[in-house]
């Protein structure tokens, strides 16, 4: 079966199951699991398929999310039109600083990537008559479409799953055209990239751009959601999250990713006597999967299914 | 420019720390010429090639296609303007198939915007890329291993994946760097037969060789280099008498 098929298909069980769950802690728990999802997929675009880590998505979630919120509340405008303009913002600002810093490789845009993320963090934290500071933001309106308002867990659930879906149309869209071979060249053969014909820096940042959008979606709609945003959502252990999420799934497995994602949101709250100790769990997992199955689930998959 | 030069390399000149790796090199390279450059390990042929590639920036020179400065052009533009290359080190990207791998050498022919790919317009486009693709395949006699990855394929197999995607593109210059590298013998004259093939197309060709038999049973020009210098240039059985040549090759 096709990546893309199975994909579809899993996204479509998630739909469903909206209609057998009734409990709205699970659904409230899904729902964000899912905005991770969003936010993996996008990461998976840069880190998975042209090889370019990012150790501050977590801060274009933020963006998203502040910026979607601001507008919102500040300037009364439509929410979903917020959304729109913050994540088309936080794409331009991405476009902005990706510029020089992916020029830098490995450790070097590793450490810039970082520093986005922590300079959004602070701001976040420091402006407060902006964004509140660390006490948070409240005060979004509910997301409505007409007279419809998504007032309910199940009714975000399904709408949720739903962009899922767009999003993943998108990656599979990217990944199998000419885009996608050139990003997949630049991950392995940079140097040979640049002379197959394929301008390498530009990929890099229009990937790097794409990806803060799919974050900065999540974000808004994330705030719209839940009604509240601090700091502490997206601060640099939520940026390291997103990277073994997209890890643990599978550089360059859309699939991977979906599933791993939907399971590493979720644990924490089924795993709750594991709170504190959460961000070793995640290490330990991370370890796990670099020794037992370095390309992720999705590579494990492929690496059986060539064995039988 | 000189009439009937496709290529022309001039005063060269390229060093790493204190190393001269490219000192002063001239030559060119004819339309419809098989042109080789040989010499023993460290003599700076790639580190020439690269510069022409536009991977490394010379130090001082010129390097003119048809008329125009290569160095006032990006590596990415190469392919536009009818130059394409092969490596040394066989550049295949694992995670396509043998097919994806030669589109690759379409990339900057294609105009489509991210929309058309996004809304799915861009499905014809595709359907042209590969049927080129097919057709290289075809005339390179690779068409068995289209839907191979480059792990499931021969060594000599994976040479000529690598000209196929410098073919896709119709160049009108080929850079071939070490085609027989690693080759065992039926996969060299394979090799043989696929170079002239291509350069009966019209395609001018530069290649990188060490192996002097090679070189001589498929070139019209010989450019020798040892140490970053050019020591001696012309017809293959002019070369190989040589005294530097030999010199250069076999030592004092």
């Amino acid at each position: 079966m096709k990546e893309s098929t199975a994909t579809y298909i899993l996204i479509a069980l998630f739909f469903l199951s909206g209609f057998i769950i009734k409990n709205p802690f699970i659904l409230n728990m899904v729902s964000i699991a899912a905005l991770a999802v969003i936010v993996a997929m996008g990461l998976n675009l840069l880190l998975g398929y042209a090889g370019q880590v990012s150790l501050g998505h977590a801060g274009f979630v933020g963006l998203g999310a502040y910026g979607a919120s601001i507008l919102a509340i500040k300037l009364n405008i439509n929410p979903w039109l917020s959304i729109l303009i913050a994540s088309l913002l936080t794409s331009v600002f991405a476009l902005i600083i990706g510029y020089p810093t992916l020029k830098l490789k490995g450790h070097y845009l590793a450490m810039a990537t970082l520093a986005i993320g922590e300079i959004i963090y602070i701001f976040a934290n420091n402006l407060v008559d902006l964004t509140g500071g660390h006490q948070g933001l409240t005060g979004m309106p509910m997301l409505s479409i007409g007279n419809f308002v998504f007032d309910s867990e199940k009714k975000f659930f399904f709408f949720v799953w739903v962009i899922v879906f767009l999003f993943a149309f998108l990656s599979f869209r990217i990944v199998n055209s000419h885009f996608g071979r050139a990003l997949k060249a630049i991950h392995e053969k940079e140097l040979a990239a640049l002379s197959f014909g394929v301008n390498v820096h530009l990929y890099k940042v229009v990937i790097f751009s794409l990806s803060a959008f799919y974050a900065a979606i999540a974000g808004g709609l994330y705030a719209f959601y839940i009604g509240f945003i601090s700091p502490s959502s997206f601060d640099l252990l939520k940026s390291i999250n997103y990277i073994v999420m997209v890890f643990v799934g599978g550089i360059d497995s859309i699939f991977g990713s979906l599933i791993v994602t939907v399971v590493f949101a979720s644990l924490p709250n089924i795993l709750t006597f594991l709170q504190d100790y959460w961000p070793v769990v995640n290490g330990l997992l991370l370890v796990v999967a670099a020794m037992f199955m370095p390309k992720g689930l999705g590579g494990f998959v492929r690496w059986k299914k060539a064995i039988f | 420019m000189e009439k009937g030069n496709i290529l022309e390399i001039k005063n060269v000149i390229k060093s790493f720390g204190g190393i001269k790796a490219v000192d002063n090199v001239s030559f060119s390279i004819r339309r419809r010429q098989i042109k080789a450059l040989v010499g023993p390990n460290g003599a700076g042929k790639t580190t020439l090639f690269n510069i022409v590639t536009g991977l490394y920036k010379a130090d001082s020179g010129e390097v003119v296609f048809k008329g125009k400065d290569l160095f006032s052009y990006k590596p990415y533009e190469l392919v536009k303007l009818g130059i394409s290359r092969t490596f040394q080190n066989i550049q295949l990207i694992d995670a396509l198939t043998v097919k994806e791998n030669i589109a690759l050498g379409l990339h900057s022919k294609i105009k489509s915007n991210p929309i058309s790919v996004i809304l799915g317009f861009n499905k014809e486009r595709e359907r042209e890329i590969f049927e080129r693709v097919e057709k290289v395949c075809r005339f390179l006699k690779i068409e068995d291993y289209l839907y191979k990855f480059p792990n499931q394929i021969p060594f000599g197999i994976k040479r000529l994946v690598e000209i196929a995607r410098a073919l896709v593109s119709e160049p009108e210059l080929l850079l071939l760097d070490e085609p027989a590298a690693g080759l065992n013998e039926d996969e060299t004259e394979l090799l043989l037969k696929s170079i002239f093939r291509i350069w009966e197309r019209g395609i001018s060709i530069l290649l990188i060789e060490h192996d002097m038999e090679f070189v001589t049973n498929c070139s019209h020009s010989i450019v020798v280099m040892d140490s970053g210098k050019k020591i001696a240039e012309g017809l293959p059985s002019e070369v190989m008498n040589d005294y530097r040549v030999i010199k250069a090759y076999m030592g004092e």
